[in-house]
């Protein structure tokens, strides 16, 4: 009972929140030059047109009347349409949300599939070739811009090669670049956590009485070892997957992923408001919703956390 | 060999192979022990007595730790040479350790009754589920810790508690020998009498052979039937509390180290402590090596490392009692 | 216990997202696994990064270039506007024009059928007509377009309230897209929007937003039936993956790539590049109401300052031509030197003397573009040479948005634009030079005459229109209001698997044109 009361507790906390976050957004769009009314009608519109159409879109009213104007709407779960193209804002992002969704998953699965145990396997390890490779491919994968990696892997895997198609994301080969880039910075930092996780909870005296008590290397690290090394891991997986939602635009936009991440650049692009705050409000929440969840696992986990507190 | 002996260290010799420097940790150690004896291993910190113990049970920091020279016997069986596999159903079996911090030996997200239940995992698969809780509940109950709390985590008890279950921990196999390193040295004075008489029972209930690690004179008088006294990594005095204790001969060192202790009788202005540092271990040294702060010292002594002279059980490494018939 | 129960619902949360994964949202269904294309070869993909969305020209909601990749394939016009800019028959198979210029009568193609069957008449003509002129580009595109009157089903008089001789170009516009009045009647606005019929080569099928548009072919269509059966118009917003997809297959043609992209195509296998000169005046516009642009001398001195050959080969390495007065040379009513235009040489030393003849102290000069085009790269070049002359010139890039509030403010001292017309008529000059849209503060001072000279020029006719154009343009070089410096270049790149694909004028792509290379 205590745990839905505190799940209940930490998505009220998201609504403070989301109204900060909306508000300063709505500050610096409005505060932005450039104009959408004269953007929809193009070059040859005249001031009266642009005036009229500004009304239309409810853009002579003060900011703070606007913004009152949206949250009340918001409340009554009305997102608006795109001033850009009419169409319904929660549709829209209804239908890029799984892509995105669907990406991110993937990508973190790549990570921590590949980059946990590389990272265990380095700290038990330590000063072998598994470590110091390892240590080398984690420092690359962090320097290496998304962009630069996604684009030169098109042009090995798909043009050279021709294994994989340039873009895309309905089968399963064309899943696995965009996966692979997106996760590239995450499973860096998967295996470097791991390692460091790992190698602190092995120099810990619970550790040397487990050997103590006659226990094989591979009981200590699968019995005693692993539970206590994934605390922080799984927090850090929950930091990293609320990462990849919004670091999936780049990736998405090199591989032309129909998802939240273009359709949020697009918008600010051209300053459709009710977009970018409708994504944001939805990011927000998607981002408060995986904290909780990786909190909840945490308190699974480690029994000296108590919800309670 | 002789007697009953159940341990046999010969002449071990450990180091530490750090970045800087080499570290002498044990040096030449000799020690027995026989079944049913409770001997107490004491000197300051950093002597290597903890290293001692780390050794028999072949738990040594893996790349770092060295084992140069010397053998260790168990019941006849020479344990260096022992491979892995066949160390690991004596640990936790035959042989038991109690670390020095309860506060940190006990795994934070495993429950107390599974920790002390992993001891019969490991050792005792013919045992059914039943043979195997209702032993976890006799040894808790043994140690002071009502059985009903086998499902609490080790935060939610304090350090005497903790080191009761350690101790469950280490006993509930009924090992043959029980290395306790310096056990009580975390928890305050009241709490340590309590453990001290818990381990004394659980001693003569099991015959178990007991190594007590120890800074603390009182701690030895208590417990123990014989006592080794060890300096930079040596033994340098050896022999049955009685004999150590009576204070008519003693190593220069141990006379030092009662000298410490304050007397309430005694009128003293000022404690006696014994100059100097404890020696580097990453020296070795040429001759004795007390010489430096010993106020008996001679050329000899810095020159000649001194040879240990017994009398019955009682043995000195002290060039001054070279020759002497008794102490 | 707990664990167990963590992971299943892990396992449960990972199996849904893949299976809403699976469905909704993902688009691009054509491509038979692999990218490849379909080896059927009826299918054309076409990738570009700006999205069509709206299907109806005379709609209330205004259209763009975007939406003409739509347009002009799923409608026609009733003159189609060809790839050099002129125009020929299409639904109209000819046209009169009477001698005041007031009226325009329209012969239409007899049996012509819209994709639900009904015949195009006069009367789907005068409705679209009626409607577009009512819109938001109505005035821009239909200018001054009054009424039609039907004369027969197959005969339209169209009025003007004055004469205007780019009106042809108007009329073969995206927004002159015949619809069908009976269609519109029934479905209305939106309606027509959502499922669109015209009479053009291609019938429109669905629209995914943010991912593609599908159309398929009119097989009775009035030219006959076209090559290509199916074309897929992708939104792929990465110009490398565009690229990348070309070359992979994936892509059969690209829209417009930048220059650069298309040289680095050249001895690549199985693609191809062409270029056309566009409709857009690429230019340096001087106010002369801020900055030091309101010196006479200092705008001389920009003006000779300027080698147009550099630009050209910096930004189009050579592809276009430069200009020598504010209109392309695909342009109705076109004037040349031979006309009598002036033309100022590229003069570095009589910048200079210009330049010590202002009253210029060395103040910041900056010209305003939309920054990541090739607007800020001419802009880059024209910085170089003018600051060899002296002149302290700064770029300042802004975003688009940005940008066309700053035209639409003019409050700039210099920007670089890209000035293009729909309408390929000398007419276009009229958009910089008139004075109802900014106050008398925001126009250039002898602007009432231009304008009145581009007005002049707009209601004449045939050879009665070059003089007036020569006086207009000579007064904005005498004054050095501006600087026309190279055409614009439309371009594009596809698989040498196609025939038929150029790059057109106005940016426009007519796949009926298309087909198969064998």
């Amino acid at each position: 009972m205590s745990w839905l009361k505190y799940a209940g507790k930490r998505l009220l906390m998201l609504i403070p929140v989301i109204i900060c976050v909306t508000f300063l957004l709505y500050l610096i769009l409005a505060a932005a030059p450039g104009s959408l009314a004269r953007q929809l009608l193009g070059d040859d519109a005249t001031p009266e047109q642009i005036a009229a159409k500004e009304a239309e879109m409810g853009l002579d009213d003060p900011v703070l009347v606007r913004y009152v104007k949206y949250m009340a709407d918001v409340c009554r779960l009305d997102f608006g349409e795109s001033w850009v193209n009419g169409e319904s804002v929660l549709t829209r992002f209804a239908t890029r949300l799984p892509n995105t969704l669907l990406l991110s998953v993937l990508a973190m699965l790549f990570a921590c599939a590949v980059g946990i145990p590389l990272g265990i396997g380095s700290a038990i390890k330590q000063y072998s070739l598994l470590d110091y490779g390892s240590s080398f491919v984690a420092m690359l994968l962090f320097s290496i811009p998304a962009f630069w990696l996604g684009t030169m892997c098109q042009i090995l895997f798909c043009l050279t090669l021709h294994w994989l198609p340039v873009s895309g994301f309905d089968n399963w080969k064309s899943m696995i670049l965009p996966t692979v880039i997106l996760g590239a910075n995450t499973l860096a930092t998967m295996i470097r956590m791991s390692r460091t996780s790992m190698l602190d909870v092995i120099r810990q005296d619970y550790i040397r009485t487990a050997k103590a008590k006659g226990a094989s290397m591979r009981t200590v690290i699968s019995h005693h070892a692993m539970r206590n090394s994934m605390i922080p891991i799984v927090t850090q997986v929950g930091v990293s997957f609320a990462g990849t939602i919004g670091g999936a635009v780049v990736t998405e936009n090199i591989f032309n992923i129909s998802g939240i991440g273009t359709m949020l650049l697009s918008a600010v692009k051209s300053r459709d408001v009710p977009v970018v705050l409708g994504t944001v409000i939805f990011v927000t929440i998607i981002v408060g919703v995986i904290n909780l969840v990786v909190d909840l696992i945490c308190a699974l986990i480690d029994p000296r956390i108590d919800l309670a507190s | 060999m002789e007697k009953d002996n159940l341990l046999e260290i010969s002449d071990l010799t450990v180091q530490y192979n750090t970045d800087d420097a080499v570290v002498h940790a044990v040096n030449h150690f000799n020690l027995n022990l026989v079944r049913g004896e409770a001997r107490g291993l004491v000197g300051e910190t950093g002597a290597g007595k903890t290293t001692l113990a780390l050794s028999i049970l072949r738990l040594l920091p893996e790349r770092v730790g060295e084992v140069v020279g010397g053998s260790i016997r168990y019941n006849g069986e020479e344990l260096l040479t022992l491979p892995e596999a066949e160390m690991l159903p004596l640990r936790g079996k035959k042989i038991s350790m109690i670390f020095q911090d309860p506060m940190t030996s006990l795994n934070p997200t495993h429950t107390v009754g599974d920790q002390i239940l992993e001891v019969l995992d490991l050792h005792f698969p013919e045992m059914t589920k039943a043979e195997k809780a209702a032993r976890v509940d006799e040894m808790m109950t043994l140690v002071g810790i009502p059985p009903e709390r086998k499902g609490s985590f080790p935060h939610e008890f304090s350090g005497g508690m903790k080191q009761r279950i350690v101790i469950a921990m280490a006993l509930v196999a009924e090992p043959e020998l029980l290395l306790a390193d310096e056990p009580t040295t975390a928890l305050d004075v009241t709490i340590q009498a309590q453990i001290l008489e818990l381990m004394r029972q659980l001693k003569e209930k099991f015959n178990t052979s007991v190594m007590l690690i120890t800074h603390d004179l009182g701690v030895v008088a208590q417990f123990c039937d014989s006592v080794s006294v060890v300096y930079a990594g040596r033994v340098v005095e050896s022999g049955p509390v009685e004999a150590v204790f009576e204070r008519k001969a003693n190593h220069p060192y141990t006379a030092g180290l009662f000298n410490c202790i304050p007397d309430l009788n005694d009128n003293q202005p000022r404690l006696r402590p014994i100059p100097g540092h404890m020696a580097d271990p990453r020296v070795v040294h040429e001759g004795c090596c007390f010489a430096d702060r010993c106020e008996f010292a001679t050329d000899r002594c810095r020159k000649e490392p001194p040879v240990m002279h017994t009398c019955g059980d009682h043995g000195i490494l002290c060039h001054l009692y070279e020759n002497k018939e008794e102490f | 216990m707990k664990k167990l129960v963590a992971l299943l619902l892990a396992v449960v949360m990972v199996l849904t997202l893949v299976a809403c994964g699976g469905g909704s949202g993902d688009s691009q269904t054509t491509n038979n696994d692999e990218g490849q294309t379909t080896a059927a070869k009826d299918t054309v993909i076409l990738a570009t990064s700006g999205e069509p969305y709206r299907f109806f020209a005379q709609s209330s909601q205004s259209c763009g270039g975007d939406d003409n990749l739509v347009l002009s394939n799923v409608y026609d016009c009733l003159l189609l506007l060809e790839a050099d800019g002129s125009l020929s028959p299409a639904l109209a198979e000819s046209y009169d024009v009477s001698e005041d210029g007031l009226c325009y009568t329209f012969h239409l193609r007899q049996g012509v059928k819209f994709h639900n069957g009904e015949e195009m008449t006069a009367e789907d003509v005068k409705f679209t007509f009626d409607l577009g002129a009512a819109g938001p580009i109505g005035a821009a595109l239909f200018v001054n377009y009054e009424s039609s009157e039907i004369v027969d089903d197959y005969t339209i008089n169209m009025y003007l309230s004055s004469p205007y001789a780019a009106f042809p170009y108007g009329v073969a516009s995206r927004l002159g897209g015949i619809a069908c009045k009976s269609y519109y009647d029934e479905v209305g606005e939106e309606g027509y929007m959502k499922a669109p019929i015209g009479t053009g080569p291609y019938k429109f099928v669905e629209y995914v937003s943010g991912s593609h548009t599908k159309l398929t072919a009119n097989e009775d269509y009035w030219r006959g039936a076209p090559e290509i059966k199916n074309v897929i118009i992708q939104t792929v917003a990465d110009t490398n993956t565009q690229i990348l997809g070309l070359q992979n297959g994936d892509y059969d043609v690209v829209r417009n790539p930048s220059l650069d992209v298309c040289t680095r195509l050249d001895g690549v296998d199985g693609v191809a590049w062409n270029s056309a000169l566009s409709t857009g005046r690429i230019g340096l516009l001087l106010p002369d109401w801020a900055g030091p642009g309101k010196d006479l001398n200092f705008r001389k001195a920009v003006q000779a300052a300027i080698n147009k050959d550099d630009v050209n080969e910096a930004v189009f390495a050579g592809y276009s031509e430069t200009l020598d007065i504010d209109m392309c040379s695909n342009y109705g009513g076109y004037v040349t030197e031979a006309d009598g235009v002036e033309v100022v040489a590229y003069d570095p030393e009589a910048a200079k003397a210009y330049l010590a003849d202002s009253n210029y102290n060395g103040e910041e000069f900056a010209i305003t573009v939309t920054s990541g085009t090739i607007l800020e790269s001419c802009a880059k070049v024209v910085q170089a040479q003018l600051m060899e002359v002296g002149i302290n010139c700064t770029i300042k890039a802004v975003d688009n948005p940005t940008y066309q509030d700053a035209w639409g403010t003019r409050e700039y001292q210099a920007y670089i634009n890209d000035n293009l017309c729909s309408l390929v008529d000398a007419d276009g000059m009229y958009t910089v030079h008139r004075t109802d849209r900014w106050d008398a503060e925001h126009c250039w001072a002898r602007d009432a005459e231009i304008e009145e000279l581009l007005l002049a020029g707009r209601a004449a006719q045939g050879d009665a229109r070059t003089p007036l154009y020569v006086e207009a343009s000579n007064i904005i070089t005498e004054e050095a209001y501006g600087v026309p410096l190279v055409n614009g270049l439309t371009t594009v790149a596809y698989s040498t698997a196609l025939t038929g694909v150029e790059a057109h004028c106005l940016g426009n792509y007519n796949f009926y044109f298309w087909g198969w290379a064998e």
